[in-house]
């Protein structure tokens, strides 16, 4: 079975069990493999390939998907990607074609839009998107996109912005000059109008942000150079760090088997390496774990947990 | 391997899918398991031989029709323009095929697909010229003209007879894992045996449990099943489970409760998957991470969005250990209103881990 028959597979499935916010009473195995055309087993194999993809810093996702098992039938809901099939390979539509050709008068008699679709040469077009949104409210994604297109354009963008403790958020208009990523936190670099200075923003503290018609003057070269000199360092692949982690005896039992590479010591615990991106995501890993996991080295990762826990 | 292909297919759509801007190939690196297992910092070949890789799976991806395009971002006037890499829901799902003008919205979850209307007699067409090459299973487009079918089915209402003969029923589990051992006894009504970490007692015993059903919630599968030396419903967390093993023979079968239901477990919180006695705690959540607790509805909240943007939050707690590891995480943006002696164990976790890294040479 290739990988792209499983990915059509994983995909299709999510979408089915997730449909119209998932079925009350799910769907068999037998049934589920009937309708793709394989075997239970690999119905129940594609379930734990989808679940497996364990660790990653990026896979939130995971966490918009619930899915269970009662008896041998199968349901679940999923609030992100994956609630529809995969669009037609070319192979596919090329199956459609070859399989109208032979009655040519039932093509010319296809809606035009649904013809247009099927049936219509090349490629969609290259062409740029225009800007997505011109407003994103609480949305981190939205926003950083918003202020992307705010840089790209060169276009004042209003924000309200929460700093910790504070009170009412603040409302600022900002010239946006770049977006950058240090360890896990993104920011946006820009000079801000009411300060007459240069600001950092964090995203996740921004609330709202909209796109101004109006661009603004660019500060004098030098100062723009000195600002982006500045703290920040630009995601390179150097960022990536190898943390070792302990865990105790008790806890490294039932990790063994997830961590084939861990390194046992004399009293039974388990100390694992990971290669991490992002501090912000190990040291909430580590906490999970209360007192049974500690940070071994870097030291900077030690001082990070200590920070994180309060200390 | 092709399964830490799929693996690594699966991660790179979902982040793409994920974001409404252009990711650049170095943040691609980095969230992407499968590419930052590869790359050494400092070691040139492995990131061109990673860079490879990701040329080769976006290239593959796009003979599936998934098109990730590359876009240029200059994000200032002094710098090199950068690539980035953007997945639009166009370029990966599968268009709306509308038979009828009456599809709730709640039933279009990606608003940015192109709906295109169908009629009775389009759905005649296309139901007829699948099912032609589809039955032709000597032709190479056989394969493709099924594949086709189902996914048009997603929409559809093909009428014609099925065409792909039922394979193969047995679930056996050629996969030794827990989860596979778990999912054939759950659908066969078989009795299995675990050895269990419990973290609340601190200690690992050998479980015979009738399992009634599994869930998958927060990014972990759960075990829910009737406990035979106990006697008692639990639930398990499977990746605490090692060698297990359905049980055989007359003695393994059960038949669960009829008014057991799987779903009023699914979407619970960790913390509230025991039969023990509920505690209500408050508590007190500052900005952003009040957003993400809200957004995830773990709680109820008494008040959302106070004056500087921060919740505070109620919780029906039946198992204190998982709840304040939880808190633990959150980097002391959360504080326990209520009751003290809640407040005072998180302190005391706190202390616990914190004194971990006072003193002593590591």
């Amino acid at each position: 079975m290739t990988a792209p028959e499983r990915l059509n597979r994983i995909v299709s499935l999510v979408a089915e069990l997730s449909r119209d916010g998932g079925s009350a009473d799910g769907i068999s195995f037998a049934e589920l493999a009937r309708r793709f055309g394989t075997t239970e087993s690999a119905i129940a194999a594609d379930v734990r390939a989808l679940t497996s993809l364990g660790e990653s810093a990026a896979d939130d996702w995971l966490l918009s998907l619930h899915l269970w098992q009662e008896g041998d039938r199968l349901a679940g809901t999923s609030l992100g990607p994956f609630r529809r099939p995969i669009r037609l390979t070319p192979e596919e539509v090329l199956a459609i074609r070859v399989g109208l050709a032979a009655d040519p008068k039932a093509a010319e008699r296809l809606s035009p839009d649904l013809r247009q679709a099927l049936l219509a040469g090349g490629d969609d077009d290259d062409a740029p998107p225009a800007v997505a949104v011109d407003r994103a409210s609480l949305d981190a994604d939205a926003i950083r996109g918003l202020l992307l297109d705010a840089v790209h354009l060169g276009r004042r963008v209003g924000i309200r912005y929460l700093t910790p403790g504070d009170g009412e958020p603040h409302q600022r208009t900002v010239h946006p000059y770049r977006v950058l990523e240090d360890r896990g936190w993104v920011y946006l670099s820009a000079w801000c109008e009411a300060g007459e200075g240069w600001r950092r923003f964090r995203l996740d503290r921004i609330v709202e942000a909209e796109l101004d018609d109006a661009g603004f003057d660019r500060r004098p070269e030098e100062e723009v150079s000195r600002e982006a000199e500045a703290v920040f360092r630009e995601p390179d692949g150097k960022a990536v760090d190898d943390v070792r982690v302990r865990f105790d005896p008790a806890v490294a039992r039932w990790l063994e088997e997830r961590y084939p590479d861990g390194v046992s010591d004399e009293d039974g615990g388990l100390t694992v390496t990971y290669r991490v991106a992002s501090p912000h995501w190990l040291v909430r890993h580590v906490l999970q774990y209360g007192d049974a996991a500690e940070v071994m080295g870097p030291e900077g990762y030690r001082e990070a947990v200590v920070a994180a826990a309060g200390g | 391997m092709p399964r830490d292909k799929l693996a690594r297919w699966l991660d790179l759509i979902a982040l793409l899918l994920n974001r409404q801007y252009p990711v650049t190939r170095e943040e691609i690196f980095n969230k992407v398991a499968a590419y930052r297992a590869t790359i050494r910092p400092d070691d040139k070949r492995s990131h061109a031989s990673t860079r490879r890789t990701f040329e080769r799976d976006k290239d593959e991806l796009r003979a599936l029709g998934v098109t990730i395009r590359t876009r240029e971002i200059s994000d200032a006037e002094w710098d090199e323009p950068r690539s980035g890499y953007s997945l639009s829901d166009r370029d990966f799902y599968l268009p709306y095929l509308e038979l009828s003008a009456n599809v709730a919205s709640s039933d279009r979850p990606y608003p940015g697909l192109t709906r295109i209307p169908v009629t009775d007699e389009d759905l005649d067409i296309l139901d007829r010229a699948t099912a032609r090459i589809a039955q032709r299973t000597e032709s190479p487009l056989a394969a493709a003209a099924q594949s086709a079918r189902r996914k048009l089915t997603f929409d559809l209402p093909f009428e014609s007879v099925e065409i792909e003969r039922v394979l193969a029923r047995d679930m056996s589990a050629d996969d030794r894992s827990a989860l596979a051992t778990l999912q054939q006894a759950v659908a066969s009504h078989s009795a299995v045996t675990f050895g269990y970490y419990s973290i609340a007692r601190d200690d690992t015993a050998q479980r015979s449990v009738e399992p009634w059903g599994l869930f998958f919630s927060w990014g972990h599968w759960y075990l829910v099943g009737h406990d035979r030396d106990r006697e008692a419903e639990r639930v398990f967390r499977v990746d605490r489970m090692t060698g297990a093993v359905a049980e055989q023979g007359k003695a393994a079968r059960f038949e669960p409760p009829a008014d057991f239901d799987i779903r009023s477990y699914v979407g619970r919180a960790p913390w509230e998957l025991s039969q023990a006695e509920p505690v209500t705690v408050t508590v007190r959540f500052d900005f952003p991470e009040s957003r993400t607790v809200l957004a995830r509805q773990l709680g109820t909240p008494t008040a959302e969005v106070l004056d500087d943007g921060g919740a505070e939050v109620e919780f029906q707690v039946r198992e204190r250990g998982p709840f304040l590891r939880w808190l633990l995480t959150m980097s002391g943006s959360a504080r326990v209103v209520g009751p003290q002696e809640v407040a005072d164990d998180l302190e005391a976790l706190r202390k616990r881990v914190l004194a971990l890294y006072s003193g002593g040479d590591r």
